[in-house]
């Protein structure tokens, strides 16, 4: 153990810690709480209905939770003969929000946003606090500002935050995933409890073995490499850990061999070779890291470069191979784009991309950890005395240096669709901007009646016309002519119709 | 191990370089296939007429002075460009485009000479460092320019932007070595040189020259502070460009001009806008081949500046004049209701941050370097040692070539120094000489050797610069990479054939177009184009615009596209 090397250090402690602390916590409070109140206007959309539709029919007729918990589990194994055997996305999908009342479909975001908040929260606050013994004020420093960019610049919040079929599938895997490393963390940081964590572990890795292929294969190897890294360590908890990665591994083959996916690949069309997925996994994540290492993020790294080198330093770790550290990395993130490159989806919907961006950030955070630890050894291995902390004006400096990075890259934020560069792109941004114009509650109002049309016995037939706003959070309306998909057998199905006729486009 | 610990700069400089010459050379391959595009042709109309009809050079340039006036009053006052814009090569000679991207990449690369009088010139970087510099930031604005197509590859948009931005440029360069060099008739020469770019520049696109009269003023303003000798030259300098500005500005023409457009904005709101997009375009403009280029430079230059008399004593105000510079050129074209402008003008933009980035990089390095012990001591503590050996040059490298650059591994670093206090101190005169550029009348003393690169810090870099490349995806791309690049784009048309199919079909077209029997033509549209060219105007949205063009340039009765109806 390597302590008391940097005794005397109490830096992250001081007046401007806190205040960057609070800084920080007011971003992602100012970024989360239009997405909050956004969600409050929003409804549910295509796949939320195929999926529940079973669910929602019992739930119409009989209002028994037991009832509509046996037809979620019925139709998962229906949907896994059929189409996926990702059984942890497919049985949550059922009991979307919008089949108890459209009008609790704001839960979506309540669910998965702060899920994904709590989760990696948790995730980073055992890192930094529990394990790297980080200040507080550290502590909410960082995981405010990781928040806060990992949450404003997603590549596709609404099909994150807003779309209960696209969010419960993905992201909120990731973040059960974070979860779980967390629990793994705490395993060998607090034995005591370790019976209680196991329990919830071996209910993380059975859900993680559920989820995508992307997330369940990623976290995976996480573990695996947990687990070598614990009989390395000669760890106590290294069985209970293979135990738990075998498990892991059983479900996600209980997943991956689903007849359904054999069926859903045969209407994908030809896909690669398993070699040839592999290496494109490699090439489009070195392309997706190099996309997502913007301004924002080179601010967050910059702002805790120091606290995190003083961390690294004082920690018993060793640090002892960064570049096969970076290597390893790198190819475990890599791993996760291969099952839908093999599947021949590309990299995925905006939903899938969304995963690969917050497990990039976790993960550059936590390589830097690394680096900046190798760096301190090195250093330490050289004869030179570990740095204090940077004096208090090189630290404001830093922290205006970074907060003018921040803000460049707020301003300079234009994903591909838009049209002009600037924070209302942000998630938090677009979701005040929809709020403020009365684009939501417009929104809003056209879908209340839209579903009000839908939702009467009276009309088995019915025509419905194109929403005339829809915010640019939210999912795009499909009841357009010329639309991508046709939602509309979907909702006969689902609310009981004969037919549904499109004002301007052709009957169904 | 410690074998390949260190890299010697001109195995750097040469890397540097072979990456420029990889990214440009399928471009100029490419330029071979390449034809006139749109207002290549309107420009040209009668210069055009001249050639083929006297083929003396002399009327060609009467004919370029009348279609320049005549623009002047019925469309724009930027002198300069409409000049030069009559005389692009397919006046001459269908098969002469490719000069087009000869002049046009050439010439931006005249970027060395800029880099030379600033990082040789003004603070002493060694050979191999500027050359170092010059390939990865020719590398940089070569091939992540935002319209190679506009930049490179069409000359009426090339030389109206690229072109004058390019001459913007190498007056810097010239300035430097101005305020450097002394009198007598090299000075004159210079001064007459810098008084001809400058009326030029002031004849250029208004974003162009906006951006150059504001460096000549802030490079005036600086003699006058400094009491440079050459401050009432600067001065005239500016006011020659003031004036050529003001004389485009005042055309009749640009009245005329503004009724087809969307109309201003008025001033307030566009430098509000200017100053808003200035920084949202710096923000996004940010890539990791971008930071490869910064850090290496910043690398490259610690030697120099280290031992720099300049003291770097203001990076907030001098990072602020430079933000402030860089929005003010977005001001005319948001003036005028034009957004930002088209791909054309996005490239000066780019030019502009990348240089104005690689200066400021070197501005706040040099701050670092002076600023350490107060600020970064502790971290920089040990990455110091080389640069310590460098002042007295008795520690330095025994093997160390003439030019700078070191050979094998000879270069120890000194002894980690406990304290800041044995950091390079500057002599008293050095501080008191402050911002005062090296006299290049100067005895020069022999530089010390610069010391090489860490292995490991220019793998770190070139690491960057892969994934950079890797990652690059421009809006509309349907993938990630080097294929999107320039040079990448470029070669892929070459390889896969396409660009020859597209100069097939264009050559068939000109010999149509050229031929005096016919006086009714029809012509089909070229589908595929490669993605560095402009493409076929007959398959935009202002086909009746074209269709006339083709008929005035080519004196044809009437032309037509195959399968449409008159």
């Amino acid at each position: 153990m390597r302590t008391g090397r940097a005794s005397g250090l109490q830096a992250g402690h001081g007046r401007a810690a806190r205040l960057l602390a609070w800084a920080c916590a007011l971003l992602l409070a100012a970024g989360t709480l239009p997405l909050y109140a956004i969600a409050f206007y929003n409804h549910p959309y295509y796949d939320d209905y195929s999926f529940s539709n079973a669910v929602h029919a019992v739930w119409q007729t009989t209002r028994d939770p037991l009832k509509l918990l046996s037809a979620a589990l019925q139709s998962s194994a229906e949907v896994r003969q059929k189409w996926q055997g990702t059984y942890t996305g497919t049985f949550l999908s059922n009991l979307q929000p919008g089949v108890f009342s459209e009008g609790l479909y704001w839960l979506t975001t309540f669910i998965l946003l702060t899920a994904f908040l709590l989760c990696f929260g948790f995730f980073l606050k055992t890192v930094f606090r529990d394990f790297l013994k980080a200040s507080r004020a550290e502590t909410v420093a960082l995981v405010s500002l990781f928040l806060f960019v990992a949450t404003q610049f997603m590549p596709s919040p609404q099909e994150a935050f807003y779309w209960f079929n696209g969010g419960v599938g993905n992201i909120f895997i990731y973040s059960l995933l974070a979860l779980s490393l967390a629990l793994l963390l705490r395993l060998h940081l607090r034995p005591r409890g370790a019976a209680r964590r196991l329990m919830l572990l071996l209910l993380l890795v059975t859900l993680l073995g559920g989820g995508s292929y992307g997330g369940g294969l990623f976290g995976l190897l996480i573990f695996a490499a947990a687990t070598a890294y614990a009989f390395r360590q000669k760890s106590r908890f290294r069985f209970a850990m293979a135990a738990l990665t075998l498990w892991f591994l059983l479900c996600f083959l209980f997943s991956a061999l689903a007849r359904g996916n054999t069926l859903r690949s045969w209407l994908l069309g030809p896909r690669p070779s398993a070699p040839e997925a592999v290496l494109r996994s490699l090439y489009y994540g070195a392309a997706l890291m190099g996309e997502f290492f913007t301004l924002p993020v080179l601010a967050l790294l910059l702002l805790f470069a120091p606290a995190l080198y003083r961390l690294a330093a004082q920690s018993p770790l060793r640090f002892k191979h960064p570049a096969l550290a970076l290597l390893l990395g790198a190819g475990v993130y890599c791993a996760q784009l291969t099952p839908p490159l093999y599947s021949a989806v590309f990299l995925g919907g905006g939903r899938i991309m969304d995963t690969y961006y917050v497990s990039f950030l976790a993960m550059a955070l936590l390589y830097e950890t690394y680096a900046l630890g190798a760096l301190a050894r090195r250093r330490e291995h050289r004869g030179i005395a570990a740095p204090g902390s940077l004096s208090p004006a090189a630290n404001g400096r830093l922290a205006l240096l970074c907060a003018g990075l921040l803000l460049l890259g707020c301003l300079g934020y234009k994903p591909e669709s838009a049209t002009l560069y600037g924070p209302m792109n942000m998630a938090g941004g677009s979701a005040a901007l929809s709020i403020a114009t009365g684009e939501a509650a417009r929104y809003d109002r056209e879908m209340q009646a839209r579903e009000a049309l839908l939702n009467d016995a009276s009309q088995p037939v019915l025509t419905l016309s194109p929403l005339t706003a829809t915010p640019a959070l939210f999912m795009e309306d499909l009841l357009i002519p010329g639309a991508v998909y046709d939602v509309r057998p979907v909702l006969c199905s689902y609310y009981g119709k004969t037919e549904i006729l499109l004002e301007g486009g052709a009957s169904r | 191990m410690t074998r390949f610990s260190k890299v010697s700069r001109r195995a750097v400089m040469w890397l540097c370089l072979l990456l420029l010459v990889a990214g440009t050379l399928p471009m100029y391959t490419l330029s071979f296939y390449n034809h006139a595009f749109y207002d290549d042709m309107g420009f040209s109309l009668l210069t055009r007429d001249a050639w083929t009809g006297t083929g003396s050079l002399l009327s060609v340039l009467e004919a370029a002075w009348r279609n320049t006036t005549g623009i002047r009053n019925t469309w724009e006052g930027t002198y300069t460009s409409s000049f030069l814009s009559t005389l692009q090569p397919a006046v001459f000679g269908e098969g002469l485009y490719f000069v087009t991207t000869f002049v046009l990449l050439t010439l931006l690369l005249a970027l060395l000479y800029f880099l030379w009088q600033t990082l040789r010139g003004a603070l002493g970087m060694d050979r191999a460092g500027v050359l170092a510099a010059f390939g990865a930031l020719g590398f940089v604005l070569t091939q992540f320019v935002p319209s190679a197509a506009e930049g490179f590859f069409w000359f009426n948009g090339g030389v109206a932007y690229t072109l004058l931005w390019s001459l913007l440029l190498a007056a810097t360069g010239l300035w430097v070595r101005f305020v450097r060099g002394g009198g007598g008739l090299r000075g004159a020469l210079r001064f007459l040189m810098l008084l001809a770019l400058s009326v030029l520049l002031g004849g250029a696109k208004y974003s162009t020259a906006l951006f150059a009269l504001l460096l000549a003023a802030c490079g005036t303003g600086w003699a006058f502070l400094r009491r440079r000798p050459v401050r009432w030259a600067s001065l005239a300098l500016a006011l020659a460009l003031g004036a050529g500005l003001l004389f485009s500005a005042t055309a009749p023409g640009n009245g005329v001009r503004a009724q087809t457009l969307a109309g201003n904005i008025g001033v307030p709101k566009a430098v509000a806008e200017a100053l808003y997009f200035g920084l949202a375009l710096v923000g996004h403009g940010f890539s990791l081949p971008l930071l490869f280029a910064l850090l290496l430079l910043a690398a490259l230059a610690v030697p120099a500046l280290s031992r720099s008399a300049l003291r770097f004593e203001h990076p907030l105000w001098v990072t602020a004049v430079a933000a402030a510079l860089f929005c003010a050129q977005l001001a005319p074209t948001l003036y005028t209701g034009n957004y930002l402008g088209d791909g054309r003008v996005l490239n000066t933009y780019f030019y502009t941050l990348v240089l104005l980035l690689s200066q400021l990089s070197l501005y706040w390095t040099g701050y670092l370097l002076r600023h350490r012990a107060k600020w970064l001591a502790p971290a920089l503590q040990h990455d110091a040692a080389p640069v310590q050996a460098i002042p007295g040059g008795s520690d330095a490298p025994a093997q160390a070539t003439a030019d700078g650059g070191a050979t094998g591994t000879a270069v120890q670093p000194a002894a980690p120094s406990p304290a800041p206090e044995a950091l390079p101190a500057l002599p008293p005169e050095a501080e008191t000489a402050c911002d005062a550029l090296p006299a290049a009348t100067e005895p020069a003393a022999p530089l010390p050797a610069a010391p090489p690169l860490r292995t490991s810090l220019l793998l770190c870099l070139l690491a960057l610069l892969l994934v950079g490349c890797i990652a690059f995806h421009p809006d509309g791309a349907h993938s990630y990479g080097p294929q999107n690049m320039a040079g990448g784009s470029a070669l892929r048309s070459l390889v896969t054939g396409q660009a020859a199919a597209y100069d097939a079909a264009m050559d068939a077209r000109d010999a149509l177009m050229n031929d005096p029997l016919l006086t009714e033509v029809e012509l089909t549209p070229v589908g595929d184009s490669p993605a560095s060219f402009m493409g076929d105007a007959l398959s935009g949205d202002n086909l009746e615009y074209v269709l006339r063009l083709y008929a005035e340039y080519y004196h044809k009765a009437a032309v037509r596209v195959a399968g449409q109806e008159e």
